[in-house]
């Protein structure tokens, strides 16, 4: 069975600097992949070569086993990858049900996926779906950036610190909303985040990230017990 | 022409007759049907600086509905489209003259400019933002280089004549039918998926382009449709004018219908018409010398685009709002009536 | 050959001038000042007003760059500091400046090109096969003064110091502290200051005309584009590099069509790399 998604040997240089050194991970089908590593550790980098928002100085991604035509980022959507980010907004001016219909438009036609409806429910967003991006709360804005990647119908979701500024209760639901689209549409996930109540619960794997390279990379249960991830970086958050 | 400045409304609860879409394009397509007989009865019966004035405004009408495209609905500033309402003009002037017949010679300039649009696309459209315009403002550059040193083809600087080649009242008729399909046509372009992407890009590119949305191709479809609007424009122009010279299509004629978009409202079906006339009519009403009525024009294109981001159509639309009633039942639209309409989109 | 290049060193000091006022604006603000143009013609204006008037060469050229100055700064104090959120709107209202500066000019002075002579209108220099007109001499000492003079401003002092770091990141230089309103007003002076010494020194070996620096300004645009946003050595080599290519297409190709191999050079450039030669493509998101 070929891997959802698979990076080899990933490398991005700005300038002289190596913002992503050698990293490789595969996701299988329907499984959460969580990355966490300090700032400037490289996460949102890699992520960013993940989706084909930015282009690798060295090293392929494969979605499906086979790497998306073109370098345009609009070709990894329609290969079925799909990326938030950290602060962009959805189309101010635009209500949800608009973004939604529009990514909808760009799919693939051999895919078939969620309706707008059925993602603003997975999301808890049903009652917002006419009103204007602009109105959101913060936590809407992260849900509806979500809820417009999984319009384009990805076959992997890759998801830049949802948590980022949500209270506990709001990371939860978030959790569970996460949960819910890889349970109901067999997506798979890839998540950065620095909240680490929001993380481990929901991830099946966990890769921790440090000055590019991979540091370790394991089950949660490992990663908390690893004592090279505690020194240099989980037990500066936890302390 | 309330049906074209409303606020959309997508509420499916609605019940309101206007709100059914049916309704809502008949409205429309009555409404830009009524605009081109109206033209047609201005054209033909104002005389003198009023007839000019007109005339002009209409031209121009056609030639910034195609701008309205890219640069309204996409938001992209492109500064070429003097040099294609140029290009139609010359093409059709030169086949007209080697012996074509007249609509020969049009179908083959509007062909070849939307052609030279496509090359320009595909040089710029993979750019962003503001080289695209540096880009486009070059391109204008060097037509109008050419239209001034090509001597044997173009004249020249002092222009050239024009050969007859539709009868001045088909000219006429031809002008003010042009408006009207031309509005039509940008209302379906703004309704299909392509007027969908051009307005994302226009809201955030980037976000755009990671929704699936391909920027550059839309871009360049954009350009190359409205470089057709330019060129048919200017063929126009040649046939009523009778004498072509490359002063009517410097790079600051391009600026013109740059910011006859902008005083109108970007992607806003009427700005073409509500554009050009500030620009291009009333400086011909009013006489108060050229540069006079540019530094006016100046000055109220820079207050428009600080005060009025939906233009002088989207400030119109405000005022409306404050006077319907029947709205304030609806969350979304009192405060937002200032944003630009935006086509429904179909899945 | 020497003729040409040396032909192409004066167009490429030209073309530096400008350039680097429009890569300073561009840099901090992000603005394309298509409105730079009407700018230089009113510092021309200015030169000649004052020559008209009486006033001796030197005391004209200084109220002409002093004008590029003013105006420069009263664009920035009166439109521009309006869009500085907004780069979307920037290119609108410099078109709406430029139609008021030009026409501006147009009307005081009528569209009919004035000439402006100077003192040395006549010397002529010589070295080897290499002739050159004073006017031209005078403009790359002019441009060389002025740009070495500009880039100790901006290696030795703080201000300068300031204007560098704003160039590449706005939002980190903020977070620095460093006063942003005084480094636009800052930008806006130099780059008018510049377009000043353009316009005195380029008016004389053309003419001063309302629109006299349109096709001065697109190349300088091209030189932006090919030396990178806000810096000022790039855009000094790039006008050089430019100002060559356009004099060797005008002197072997076509002498009308000069400023069109500076566009032959921008898609070149564009085509190679969309985002610009020293881009920093998804900046925004990495």
């Amino acid at each position: 069975m070929t891997a959802l998604l698979e990076a080899r040997n990933l490398v991005k240089k700005f300038g002289g600097v190596r913002a992503v050194d050698d990293v490789s991970l595969t996701l299988a089908p329907t499984s959460i992949l969580g990355l966490i590593g300090p700032n400037g550790s490289g996460k949102t980098t890699l992520l960013s070569l993940l989706s084909g928002t930015l282009e690798p100085t060295g090293g392929t991604v494969l979605v499906d086993g086979s790497s998306p035509k073109g370098r345009a980022t609009h070709r990894f959507v329609r290969a079925g990858v799909a990326r938030t980010f950290q602060t962009t907004r959805l189309f101010p001016t635009w209500t949800l049900l608009e973004a939604l219909r529009l990514a909808a438009g760009e799919r693939s036609h051999r895919t078939r996926g969620a309706g707008p409806s059925e993602i603003a429910d997975l999301l808890g967003l049903s009652d917002v779906l006419h009103a204007r991006c602009r109105e959101f709360t913060g936590a809407q804005q992260r849900l509806s950036m979500i809820a417009a990647a999984l319009a384009t119908s990805p076959r992997v979701l890759l998801l830049d610190e949802p948590a980022v500024g949500m209270d506990q209760a709001e990371a939860d639901t978030l959790g569970r909303a996460v949960r819910r689209v890889r349970e109901q549409l067999g997506t798979g996930i890839v998540v950065v985040d620095h909240n680490m109540h929001f993380l481990m619960p929901i991830a099946d794997t966990v890769m921790v990230m440090a000055s590019g390279s991979v540091l370790a990379s394991g089950t949660p249960a490992e990663i908390r017990a690893d004592k090279s991830v505690i020194a240099s970086y989980l037990g500066a958050v936890t302390a | 022409m309330t049906s074209m400045t409303a606020p959309p409304t997508q509420r499916p609860a609605s019940s309101a007759v206007i709100d059914r879409p049916a309704v809502r394009h008949a409205g429309a397509v009555l409404g830009i049907i009524g605009l081109g007989v109206v033209a047609y009865l201005l054209l033909t019966n104002l005389q003198g600086q009023r007839g000019q004035a007109c005339l002009l405004v209409v031209l121009w009408t056609v030639s910034v509905t195609g701008l309205n495209i890219v640069q309204g609905l996409g938001g992209y500033p492109s500064l070429a489209q003097a040099s294609f309402y140029g290009g139609g003009a010359y093409i059709s002037t030169i086949a007209l003259h080697k012996g074509m017949p007249m609509v020969l010679a049009a179908l083959v300039a509007v062909a070849a400019v939307t052609a030279a649009g496509l090359v320009v696309g595909l040089i710029f459209a993979r750019t962003r933002g503001q080289y695209f315009a540096i880009g486009t403002l070059f391109f204008g550059a060097v037509v109008n280089l050419v239209l001034n040193n090509a001597l044997d083809l173009t004249g020249g600087p002092n222009g050239r004549p024009v050969d007859l080649g539709f009868a001045p009242s088909t000219t006429l008729r031809l002008l003010a039918a042009s408006m009207s399909v031309g509005f039509m046509l940008f209302y379906v372009i703004s309704r299909m998926k392509l007027g969908a992407r051009l307005l994302s890009i226009r809201e955030d590119e980037d976000l755009a382009e990671h929704l699936g949305v391909p920027t550059a191709r839309t871009k360049l479809l954009a350009l190359t449709l409205s470089a057709t609007f330019g060129a048919w424009a200017g063929v126009l122009l040649a046939q009523y004018n009778g004498v072509i010279a490359p002063s009517q299509f410097t790079f600051g004629q391009s600026f013109l219908m740059f910011v006859a978009i902008g005083l109108g409202g970007y992607g806003r079906l009427l700005a073409p018409l509500v554009g050009s006339f500030v620009v291009i009519g009333l400086p011909q009403l009013i006489h108060v010398g050229p540069g006079t009525s540019q530094i006016a024009v100046g000055i109220i294109f820079i207050v428009v685009t600080l005060v009025l981001p939906g233009g002088i159509i989207g400030g119109l639309s405000v005022v409306w709002g404050w006077f319907r009633p029947s709205r304030r039942d609806d969350p979304f639209a009192s405060g937002t009536p200032d944003q630009p309409r935006r086509p429904e989109v179909t899945s | 050959m020497g003729q040409v290049i040396a032909n192409g060193i004066f167009l490429g000091s030209l073309f530096a001038v400008v350039a680097v006022g429009l890569t300073l604006i561009y840099g901090v603000m992000e603005v394309p000042n298509f409105a730079h143009s009407g700018i230089i013609a009113l510092s021309a204006y200015a030169t000649y007003s004052a020559g008209k008037h009486g006033a001796p060469f030197v005391l004209a050229a200084a109220a002409g760059i002093l004008t590029g100055g003013v105006l420069s700064v009263l664009t920035e104090q009166l439109a521009y500091r309006w869009v500085r959120d907004n780069p979307a709107a920037a290119p609108a209202v410099a078109l709406g400046l430029l139609l008021i500066l030009q026409n501006t000019a147009l009307r005081i002075y009528g569209g009919e090109g004035k000439a402006l002579d100077v003192p040395y209108s006549q010397s002529i220099l010589q070295v080897g096969g290499v002739t050159l007109s004073g006017v031209k001499v005078a403009l790359i000492v002019l441009a060389a003064v002025a740009l070495i003079f500009l880039s100790l401003l901006l290696s030795r002092t703080s201000l300068g110091r300031a204007v560098r770091a704003v160039a590449p990141d706005r939002e980190a230089a903020a977070l620095m502290g460093i006063p942003m309103q005084r480094q636009y007003t800052l930008a806006f002076l130099v780059a008018g200051l510049l377009g000043g010494v353009a316009a005195v020194a380029y008016a004389p070996t053309f003419q001063v005309s309302p629109y006299m620096a349109d096709e001065i300004l697109l190349s300088a645009f091209v030189v932006v584009v090919l030396g990178g946003l806000g810096s000022v050595l790039g855009a000094v080599a790039g006008g050089l590099l430019l100002g060559i290519v356009e004099s060797l297409g005008s002197a072997y190709v076509s002498a009308s069509y000069q400023s069109a191999f500076g566009f032959v050079a921008l898609v070149v450039i564009l085509v190679a790399r969309p985002a610009g030669l020293l881009s920093s493509a998804g900046r925004r998101v990495a």
